[in-house]
């Protein structure tokens, strides 16, 4: 255990005074600084758009002036030259001209460095325009010409099933757990290729350098993947915490600051859609997935015969991880069968189960049997590459890495051969 | 890693404190002449202060048995002679040391016993002095007033080598020195007459080369 304890301390405290790991702390919270940056600033400089509004109709006029609002303003000019004169002093976005004879109708002149303009409203405005007049024409009572665009009224309810139940999930959710689940499948992500490439890089570094054998006279392979492997773990958990620590701290600040476009954004997301029941399973799933993963790397990088074959020591993790990554991207939009088996296969299961089950796909019972499935696959995994590694980590192969693990599995059946009762 | 973090690990890994491997880290690291300090990053180093530091870190804790893979390649002969101390400040301290190396020259200085291997096979083992005995002492160093011609026609000559000062005389028979050498001193002192067995150098090709 006190060997263990040392290799441990030497991963933790080494890795935790290197550029690298503050980059892998810093780097989603430096982007996530930006974004919420660029968001508020966005927020800040958008100015209303106005429009100026030429027509002989009155009403039409009223109308336009009613809807106006801070994102867009109607402006009424007599003749279409003093429309287009303010325009051209860039004191309008643009000029709709309306005509009422023969038909109603209406044309648009925007400046193409104006701010952006609505059309979607003024042409809602235009054809209520429309309809009234028609709806004159034709002697229509005001109430006749309600009944006759009446549409059937059209409901959506979201819910999930929830042990035979059905519990109902408001929009407002459904959009907070789905965008939770998935912020939480990325930080998955992001987590996986960090950690699991440490540690190849780790072993493949030890192992290449030939520094191996100089280590292995003081301790076993057993003690040494176990040190690693808590070291890894402390990293990930420290990440964390600092994570946890810098979301409360700018939640707390944002809230005390005057109203900004990020708070209210915020304010926007219904949090209690975040249960602690869903914080804890997306805790659980984060640990055992990464560990997965970063067992996966301790196995690879054990492999290696030289530090050029780091990079191959780290591909198979990767191209797992997008694969996981993309099943999440996808599943989060709405699911597919094959895709629901997916998400239980371990490694798979990593990214896609919390994106699921924040979008309200999976029950609680069944996220944690693919959580169940996945803890038991990690210990059996484990336990193999133990036994692996043992015999991977002083053989080393100029083939590659393949040939490497087909000449430990060799090895390994030879020392059963030899050595029949286990020690 | 820095040079301290790195050899503190390998002391801590075999049993050592901390503290202790950093009090006597100085002390080591003057021993070998490492160009550095403790602080320093390891990548940093050139590749000769690089192996000493490997070499400390496999030291520091005083190990009862040791192997050491060529410790003595890329070595010059300064740093030659500064492992060589190393490696008696150990066996002083009761280690067994085991070590590899092509260079016959700290073979003979420090090694007790050697055991030589040709294709996986061994071809040599055992102490030096019995190893060299083995070949009878055919080697002889001499300068005295006989010429080249003189020696070689010795009974029993095999080679006579011109050297910077005096001839290496290769001997079939040891007895044929016993000759020379009262032929040598016929006429009073000579300044040198040395009959040994042949270098470790020499019988390192004589075994590699049947």
């Amino acid at each position: 255990m006190k060997k263990m304890d040392v290799i441990f301390r030497q991963v933790f405290f080494k890795n935790l005074k290197s550029k690298t790991w503050l980059w892998i702390v810093l780097g989603p919270l430096v982007l996530a600084a930006v974004f919420g940056g660029v968001f508020w600033l966005m927020n800040q400089t958008n100015q209303t758009t106005r429009i100026g509004v030429v027509t002989s109709s009155p009403a039409l006029t009223q109308t336009f002036k009613a809807n106006s609002n801070d994102d867009q303003k109607y402006i009424s000019y007599k003749t279409p030259s003093a429309a287009k004169s303010a325009l051209a002093a860039e004191k309008l976005d643009g000029v709709l001209t309306i005509t009422n004879h023969p038909t109603l109708e209406a044309s648009l002149m925007k400046r193409t460095d104006g701010e952006s303009i609505d059309r979607n409203q003024l042409q809602t405005i235009l054809a209520q325009a429309h309809t009234k007049e028609v709806a004159t024409q034709l002697n229509l009572t005001p109430a006749q010409l309600q009944q006759l665009f009446a549409t059937p009224k059209f409901t959506t309810n979201n819910v999930t099933v929830d042990n035979g139940k059905l519990v109902t999930r408001s929009a407002k959710s459904q959009a907070s757990g789905s965008a939770a689940g998935f912020i939480v499948g990325l930080l998955i992500y992001t987590f996986v290729i960090s950690y699991a490439s440490m540690m190849a890089q780790e072993i493949g570094t030890e192992k290449g350098s030939r520094i191996e054998e100089s280590i292995l006279t003081a301790i076993t392979p057993q003690a040494q993947f176990f040190g690693k492997l808590l070291g890894i773990l402390a990293l990930m958990a420290t990440q964390i915490a600092i994570y946890a620590v810098v979301g409360l701290a700018s939640m707390v600040i944002l809230r005390q600051l005057p109203s900004n476009p990020l708070s209210s954004l915020i304010g926007q997301m219904n949090l209690s859609s975040i249960t602690p029941n869903m914080l804890i399973f997306s805790l659980a799933f984060f640990f055992v997935g990464t560990l997965t993963y970063t067992v996966l790397a301790a196995l690879t990088g054990s492999l290696v015969a030289n530090q050029e074959q780091i990079g191959q020591a780290t591909t198979p993790i990767v191209m797992l991880g997008m694969v996981g990554y993309f099943g999440a991207l996808i599943v989060s939009s709405g699911t597919l069968p094959i895709l629901n088996i997916a998400s239980y296969v371990p490694f798979l299961s990593t990214m896609m189960m919390p994106v699921r089950l924040g979008a309200g796909q999976v029950s609680a019972l069944a996220a944690w049997s693919a959580f169940g499935i996945n803890l038991i696959f990690l210990i059996i995994f484990t336990w193999l590459t133990v036994k692996l590694y043992q015999t991977n980590v002083l053989s080393y192969s100029d083939g590659g890495i393949l040939k490497a693990f087909k000449r430990s599995l060799q090895l390994q059946r030879t020392a059963r051969k030899n050595n029949p009762i286990k020690s | 890693m820095t040079v301290a973090d790195q050899i503190s690990f390998f002391a801590e890994l075999h049993g050592m404190k901390r503290a202790e491997a950093m009090a006597n880290l100085d002390q080591w690291l003057d021993q070998f002449q490492v160009k550095g300090k403790s602080s320093d990053l390891i990548k940093d180093l050139s590749k000769g202060n690089q192996q000493k530091v490997q070499l400390i870190a496999a030291m520091i804790h005083m190990p009862k048995f040791i192997i050491l893979d060529e410790p003595f390649s890329g070595l010059d002969p300064v740093n030659a002679s500064l492992l060589e101390a190393g490696i008696r400040r150990l066996r002083d301290a009761g280690s067994a040391i085991i070590y590899s190396s092509h260079d016959m020259g700290n073979v003979e200085a420090i090694s007790d016993q050697l055991v030589m291997l040709k294709n996986g096979e061994v071809v040599l083992s055992g102490k030096l002095d019995a190893i060299r005995e083995q070949f009878g002492q055919t080697r002889l160093h001499i300068q005295s007033p006989l010429t080249q011609q003189e020696l070689q026609a010795f009974p029993g000559v095999v080679s006579v080598t011109p050297q910077s000062r005096g001839f290496l005389v290769k001997l079939n028979d040891p007895q044929v020195g016993r000759d020379i050498f009262a032929a040598a001193t016929h006429q009073g002192y000579i300044p040198e007459f040395s009959q040994q067995a042949p270098s470790l150098d020499e019988i390192f090709r004589m075994k590699v080369e049947a």
